[in-house]
């Protein structure tokens, strides 16, 4: 008796319990998803639509000429072409180097191993602002200012954008991997680098997909260092081109342009707001297109791998 | 036998991991000494010539400059420690609170999952500036606060409290927006804890709090680690800090390459320490998993 109606009321809170975090899950979730839904909005408002306050979920005029516009401005063909090549290069020698790399800092001993280990936490440590004159100079050396090989190249070697933070990543995984697998691959006569490629490399999962994710995201979004390195009108990428994204506007709209001048700085940004949201918007579709196919591999890989322990 | 492994074998395991780490050393050489090499030097030299480069010894100048005549340097410091003090601890509490929520099996998890991790994707870097350029972030807080202040409940608490909680608020959504790496990483971390040592607290009628603190925290030291070095650093070399924003201004706009040199490593130097006084207060409590 006792205990069934400890079990009932157990029920009606676990039901409240329910609705309460359902309630705070749908509050959290509307915080995050805020800019992403005012930006699906205002970009198909009309300028009309944007300056009137009491129009805000709901345009009255839709409108898709600010696409037009975004798309014009940010010559998105090429930029964006420029873009995925980038990135997936650099990408593809983030995760080849780093996974390598770390593997050799976690399963060997060798002279000066921490030592080594140290730099590569150092290297996360400095942004690339400060050294970027030096880098400049080495890249000048090599002959690569004015390509995209600054930004590609030194991922094929663990540096780049944040490579350390992959081969620290990386490690991370390898150093709580048994070693069991690996001895009987030994045993069965398998080379160490085979035994990393077939045993070890097919295991991370999880892993291999965060990283391949963030370094995907911040090569993509990145706008400083093709600022710096890349010259050419016709190599320049996304983000890049939505920092120029005003000017190249004035440019194109001719006497439109002459009317926003006149404006104060506020009405201007206003008055762009709609193109600018638009832009914003083509720039993000290729990575929620890569978010929403990674985010069922993700939970795949975090199964696959046998991490849950079941 | 373990001592028969000296000599050619442990050599061969050095040549081997050597072989391993050769593509970041070959990296070492050519992309990162030099440039590290050269931003050091600038700390302790004058250029006197910029396009030969010649310098000329300048001791510690630059340091005694950032300390005796720069009034803004270490005005920034002290606001971007007050920034991290709160930043770091409070993206780390609502990083594990959200991912215990969402590694909790009920129907619609995955669209949960997808939402707060959306910013990560779309968020870092130019996009995300872009929309808080255009006030975004504020008018999130303005809808949040007219939910949970009505207009009433603010009149009755006074001008004060209600800046109080706007400020907080607003500090809080700037949070949310930043911690999806963590979620990631504590849902990872969350998921590789074994079932079975819930089922065995369970059996034994442990609550939901206990098995938090008892099973869930102590899995979770590793994690929790790599979580608080990845927010510091995170904090430090992110390019909205106000003190990273100064270095820039004095290298670009003031062209005092020397000073900012110095300043920025005077500033990594603190966030090495930082790293350091971590990993050594966490040592004791990380739980050692043996297989």
């Amino acid at each position: 008796m006792n205990k069934l109606k400890h079990k009932s009321s157990n029920g009606a809170g676990a039901v409240i319990m329910r609705i309460a975090v359902y309630l705070f899950l749908t509050g959290l979730a509307f915080v995050f998803l805020y800019p992403f839904m005012t930006m699906l909005v205002d970009s198909v408002k009309t300028y009309a639509d944007i300056s009137n306050n009491t129009v805000k979920w709901i345009p009255r005029n839709f409108t898709l000429s600010n696409y037009k516009l975004a798309f014009e401005a940010l010559n998105v063909w090429r930029t964006g072409a420029n873009s995925v090549i980038v990135t997936v290069l650099a990408t593809a020698g983030h995760m080849i180097s780093c996974s390598l790399v770390a593997y050799g800092f976690a399963r060997y001993r060798f002279p000066l191993r921490n030592a080594m280990f140290a730099i590569v936490v150092l290297s996360i440590l400095i942004p690339t602002q400060t050294i970027i004159i030096p880098s400049y100079i080495t890249y000048t050396n090599m002959h690569i200012v004015g390509t995209q090989l600054p930004m590609i190249l030194p991922t094929f070697f663990g540096f780049g954008l944040r490579g350390g933070i992959f081969i620290f990543l990386f490690r991370q995984y390898f150093i709580k991997v048994p070693k069991s697998l690996e001895e009987a691959a030994a045993i069965d006569g398998c080379g160490p680098l085979r035994t990393f490629v077939q045993v070890v490399l097919p295991s991370t999962g999880a892993t291999m997909v965060v990283c391949f994710l963030l370094s995907m995201v911040w090569h993509f979004n990145d706008s400083y260092e093709p600022s710096i390195y890349l010259t050419d009108y016709d190599q320049f990428m996304l983000p890049q081109m939505l920092s120029m994204l005003s000017a190249n506007l004035s440019n194109m709209q001719g006497d439109m342009a002459n009317a926003a001048q006149n404006m104060s700085n506020d009405v201007q940004i206003m008055y762009h707001r709609g193109v600018v949201m638009a832009a914003v918007t083509i720039c993000l579709i290729p990575l929620f297109v890569l978010y929403v196919v990674m985010q069922r591999k993700f939970v795949e890989g975090v199964e696959r791998s046998g991490l849950t322990g079941e | 036998m373990k001592k028969q492994k000296h000599g050619a074998a442990k050599r061969r395991e050095a040549i081997t991991g050597l072989l391993f780490v050769s593509p970041w050393i070959i990296g070492l050489c050519a992309f990162f000494a030099f440039p590290i090499f050269r931003s050091l030097q600038l700390c302790f030299v004058n250029v006197v010539n910029m396009t030969d480069y010649s310098v000329e010894w300048a001791g510690l100048d630059h340091f005694k400059e950032i300390f005796e005549t720069d009034t803004w340097y270490i005005k920034h410091f002290l606001t971007s420690m007050k920034e991290m003090l709160l930043q770091i601890p409070l993206t780390n509490i609502f990083a594990i609170f959200i991912a215990i929520l969402i590694n909790k099996k009920f129907p619609g998890r995955t669209v949960y999952r997808t939402i707060f991790f959306l910013p990560v994707i779309l968020g870092a870097g130019f996009v995300m500036s872009q929309l808080l350029g255009q006030g975004v972030q504020g008018e999130a807080m303005e809808t949040v606060e007219s939910v949970l202040l009505p207009t009433q409940i603010r009149i009755y608490l006074g001008p004060k409290v209600t800046a109080f909680i706007t400020d907080f608020l607003s500090l809080i959504t700037s949070i949310l927006w930043k911690c999806g790496v963590q979620i990631i990483i504590y849902l990872s971390g969350l998921q590789s804890v074994s079932p079975s040592l819930y089922e065995a607290a369970r059996v034994d009628s442990a609550t939901e709090w206990e098995m938090f603190w008892l099973i869930t925290m102590p899995m979770l030291s590793p994690i929790m680690l790599l979580n608080l070095v990845y927010s510091l650093v995170d904090f430090f070399i992110n390019s909205d800090n106000l003190l990273f924003k100064h270095i820039q201004d004095t290298a670009f706009e003031l062209n005092q390459f020397e000073n900012s040199s110095a300043m920025s490593w005077l500033f990594f130097l603190w966030a090495i320490l930082l790293v350091l006084v971590i990993f050594a207060v966490m040592r004791p409590f990380v739980k050692k998993v043996k297989d």
